[in-house]
């Protein structure tokens, strides 16, 4: 094709997935959830104090809501949030131009790996229009970032291959900027590393330079992640989310430890075969066509991590690997393949966001096995079944892309938005433009329409829309307590309304769970929030005296 | 190598035997499952399945999954099938639960088996058998109405046999679906009875609620049309159709515990180490096929049972599609070796050693344990 011609393909394509992701993009997702705020009001503290908030400098590792995040997306906002200010769009903005930049440059490694020109421009149109993908450019995601930098690491390593040194470096070093993105990839990464080289060996040997500035670029840049890993406060998210703490796992696997001989040896060969279950759960068909994403309420048909028409692409393409059409078909399956276990380590069922760094191999396959599909078309000669399967095909296309539009445009922000702590903006808001009136805001956590079983943080969308000053923040005493926090005149807090009911120029707070409507009376309830959906989230009330 | 495969054969045995004797013994689910075959629908007796012939079956079905296996992978490998079969966890949960649908899955096996000999030219018991199994089929569960077309069509189309072959069976098959068509339209009240039962897939509020729910969803933002349109009845009916497919065929749903056998166990339906050769037995069926490779597409409408439920896997009626998940899995193996793969075969063997002690182990401590709770969280 010709480079023109070529050029302006990605441009359009690069355009219409610009487009998906940014048009209203501080809109839906409709509110910030809490670790976009985190992460705004620690990228705003740094650039305000260059520390984060809780005063440490220049942080590796945030500690943020007691999770530990990385510091790749804080940094990255900075400039931002500089730009922009603490809102919205200076938070999203930075993964949703990411996102769209990788679609160009996911060309070249679309083409590097399948060396098909017209496979590399199917894939990076399914790029741009990637449910996957698309879902997680409108947040601000680490996970995102995290990816692109992984298929970005792979193109500059087959480029090494090639022989280039400064490949070599910058293979590296996008690998290890995806370990300080996230926690994903720091498991991922060696065991990746361990089969590319095994793949790659014939060739390694005879490259021996660029192998050494491989593995000493990957050496420096990571040894403090390492030692932050083993030795300072990033094995705690490890501790928060290993399978062993799987609900499932030690309610109805294990029973709690039912006091069963020998439960000790026994309980090791069944987490293997739990964990077999989480990972080969990856594969099931409600992760990857249905529902995978969770835009929409459980047990409903949602949008999965893929279309449902690559129902069709996809086995093509796996049946085009098997059969050894695919070039780099190690890379393709490795890169799938374990992508996939640090996830399964987890304790949440499948989660999109954790293994999303596996998508531009799963595309590649996908628009692979769709050229693949229109040569089996073309080579049809009964007439009426090639134009039968040909419009069969293009309707479930046209259904697929119109209901996924749907899907993000209407049904996820009704029916998802308490996900997103939806409400919470408003309350805060409320609080501040009202708060010289009282002397002390009780903000009660739990919240949830069907049961308050939803924890919110709130004080960090305190700090977040009241930009609240970072330095202050830092120095001031903080009032922790048994299950409450305070700053300031702000308290996090259960509250319990027939005791709290009597304090003095106090404003509360609470879902309905909490602050029941009868109890507190409508001459206390200054204001109701409410969802997408119409259901009531929250109260703000104040207090009798 | 000989007395490595009367080793493998003998321990499966003993297997094969033990956890059932296990189940039994621990797990109070004996006879529970005992339902009336169609034909005792259909007439509206209240006859059920004796306990003995589901038992019985079962152990039928391994000596007619070692004879098809034979003809199938030969004699050197042959032998794998039945062993794999003995060691799946899932056909001794149905038989001692007493699942009619052991029963089913024999006429299945002499179906397969029948077809198989009528290829050989032995005309006469190929008939016999195909139309035992067939009879067997059909007058146990009123859903097999829906397989069998499919099968025949398949046979049509693979063009097994020639028109002049398939007289002969084709009269046998209609004399024997007549009184079943008879009695269906003598006995419309009971048919439409047994059709609920079966046929659960246009039931259910979930479908209903979906759509409104969504239709809603896009009128309150001024999009009404393009909600019927994209959110209608057939549409979502077509989903759960490729959905319910995609599940059965999906590794997960046979050989981990994702969906709990009978609704509580933690044991796979087919251990995990078979998942190897599985695999590998499917990867060397497509880049080369084997002689009987057509017989293995013709055992997908038996999938069609389970498909046509409204809550998806249905584990009892998708034991129909365990033959064929160990046909090539015994191929798979089989190739394993041929190939010289030792490390898969090691880890093969490892892990279903591995999960066949836990498996014991779990029948006689946890299993029973798991049986009590969702009985009360059921009440």
């Amino acid at each position: 094709m010709k480079k023109t011609k070529l050029l302006i393909l990605i441009f359009l394509i690069t355009l219409l997935g610009g487009f998906l992701r940014f048009y209203k993009f501080t809109q839906n997702p409709v509110s910030l959830n809490i670790d976009e705020v985190s992460f705004g009001y620690d990228a705003y503290s740094v650039l305000k104090t260059a520390r984060d908030q809780y005063g440490n400098f220049l942080p590796l590792t945030f500690k943020s809501t007691g999770d530990y995040k990385n510091p790749v997306v804080i940094y990255s906002m900075i400039p931002s949030i500089a730009i922009f200010g603490l809102n919205e769009f200076g938070v999203r903005f930075p993964t949703a131009l990411i996102s769209t930049l990788a679609i160009p440059l996911f060309f070249f490694l679309f083409r590097k790996i399948s060396r098909n020109e017209s496979v590399a421009l199917i894939a990076t149109l399914f790029l741009a229009i990637s449910p996957w993908d698309i879902y997680f450019s409108r947040y601000a995601s680490d996970t995102l970032i995290a990816s692109v930098f992984i298929g970005l690491g792979v193109f500059a390593f087959l480029k090494m291959l090639e022989g280039g040194k400064r490949w070599a470096f910058l293979s590296a070093l996008s690998f290890t900027l995806s370990a300080y993105t996230y926690h994903s990839e720091k498991l991922f990464l060696p065991l990746f590393y361990l089969i590319i080289f095994w793949i790659y060996r014939k060739k390694l040997l005879l490259l021996k330079q660029s192998v050494v500035i491989f593995v000493l670029t990957t050496a420096v840049l990571v040894s403090p992640l390492l030692y932050l890993t083993f030795f300072g406060p990033g094995m705690a998210r490890a501790d928060m989310v290993f399978i062993t703490n799987d609900i499932e796992f030690t309610r109805n696997v294990l029973l709690n430890d039912s006091g069963v001989k020998f439960s000790a040896i026994a309980n090791i060969p069944l987490l293997f075969f739990f964990w077999a279950r989480k990972y080969l759960a990856y594969f099931s068909p409600s992760f990857l066509f249905y529902s995978g994403l969770q835009m929409t309420t459980p047990g409903s048909y949602g949008l999965g991590v893929l279309y449902l028409f690559e129902v069709i692409t996809l086995p093509f393409g796996i049946y085009s690997l098997i059969k050894g059409r695919i070039p780099q078909k190690g890379i393709i399956s490795s890169w799938i393949l374990l992508g996939l276990i640090p996830a399964s380590l987890t304790n949440n069922e499948q989660h999109a966001g954790r293994t999303i760094f596996i998508l531009p191999a799963v595309i590649i396959l996908s628009a692979w096995g769709f050229l693949e599909f229109i040569k089996l078309i073309g080579r049809i000669s009964i007439r009426y079944v090639k134009y039968s399967v040909i419009a069969t095909f293009l309707i479930l296309v046209i259904w697929d892309l119109v209901h996924a539009l749907l899907t993000f445009g209407v049904y996820f922000p009704q029916e998802r938005d308490e996900d997103s702590m939806n409400g919470t903006k408003e309350a805060v808001e409320y609080i501040l433009q009202n708060q010289d009136k009282y002397k002390e805001v009780v903000f009660d956590p739990n919240r949830g329409i069907v049961a308050p079983y939803i924890v919110n943080v709130p004080h960090i969308y305190i700090l977040f829309y009241s930009k609240y000053d970072p330095h202050t923040y830092q120095t001031e005493v903080k009032r922790v307590g048994n299950n409450s926090y305070g700053f300031g005149k702000y308290t996090i807090r259960k509250i319990n309304w027939p005791q709290d009911q009597n304090l003095h120029d106090t404003l509360f707070v609470g879902s309905p769970w909490s602050l029941n409507e009868k109890d507190v009376g409508s001459e206390n309830i200054l204001k109701k929030i409410y969802l997408e959906n119409g259901s009531l989230a929250l109260i703000v009330a104040k207090s009798n005296n | 190598m000989k007395k490595l495969k009367v080793l493998t054969i003998i321990l499966s045995l003993i297997f094969f035997v033990a956890i059932r004797i296990l189940i039994f013994r621990f797990i109070p689910i004996e006879g529970l499952d005992l339902s009336s075959p169609f034909i005792a629908d259909l007439l509206g007796k209240g006859v059920t399945t004796p306990y003995l012939l589901i038992v019985l079956s079962d152990v039928v079905n391994l000596f007619l999954i070692w004879i098809i296996a034979r003809k199938f992978l030969g004699n050197n490998y042959g032998f794998l099938a039945p062993v794999f079969y003995a060691i799946s966890p899932w056909p001794a949960y149905l038989t001692i639960d007493g699942s009619i649908f052991i029963f089913v899955l024999t006429g299945t096996l002499l179906f397969y088996l029948g077809i198989m000999l009528m290829e050989e030219k032995r005309k006469f018991l190929g008939v016999s058998l195909a139309s035992l199994g067939v009879g067997v089929m059909i007058y146990s569960n009123l859903s097999m109405f829906f397989v069998l077309p499919f099968l025949i069509l398949g046979i049509y189309f693979g063009k097994l046999f020639t028109k002049k072959d398939c007289k002969f069976p084709i009269t046998i098959l209609i004399i024997l679906m007549l009184p079943i068509v008879l009695l269906s339209l003598i006995h419309r009240n009971n048919l439409r009875g047994d059709i609920a039962k079966n046929i659960s897939l246009f039931d259910g509020v979930g479908l209903i609620n979906s759509v409104n729910t969504f239709r809603g969803e896009a009128r309150n933002v001024g999009y009404p049309h393009l909600g019927i349109l994209v959110e209608n009845k057939i549409t979502y009916l077509g989903r759960r159709v490729i959905f319910n497919a995609l599940t059965a065929l999906s590794p997960y749903t046979y050989f981990t515990q994702q969906f709990k056998l009978l609704g509580f166990s933690f044991t796979p339906p087919i251990f995990l180490g078979l998942l190897i050769p599985c695999l590998y037995g499917l990867v060397s069926l497509i880049n080369k096929k084997h002689g009987n490779y057509h017989l293995l597409w013709l055992t997908l409408p038996f999938l069609i049972p389970a498909i046509l439920r409204e809550y998806f896997p249905d584990l009892t009626s998708l034991i129909l599609i365990l033959p064929t998940i160990i046909f090539i899995s015994a191929w798979g193996m089989g190739e394993l070796i041929r190939n010289r793969k030792l490390a898969f075969i090691v880890i093969t063997v490892f892990l279903i050693f591995l999960q066949g002690v836990t498996s014991i182990y779990d029948i006689t401590t946890r299993e029973p344990i798991r049986y009590r709770e969702t009985i009360q969280a059921n009440k």
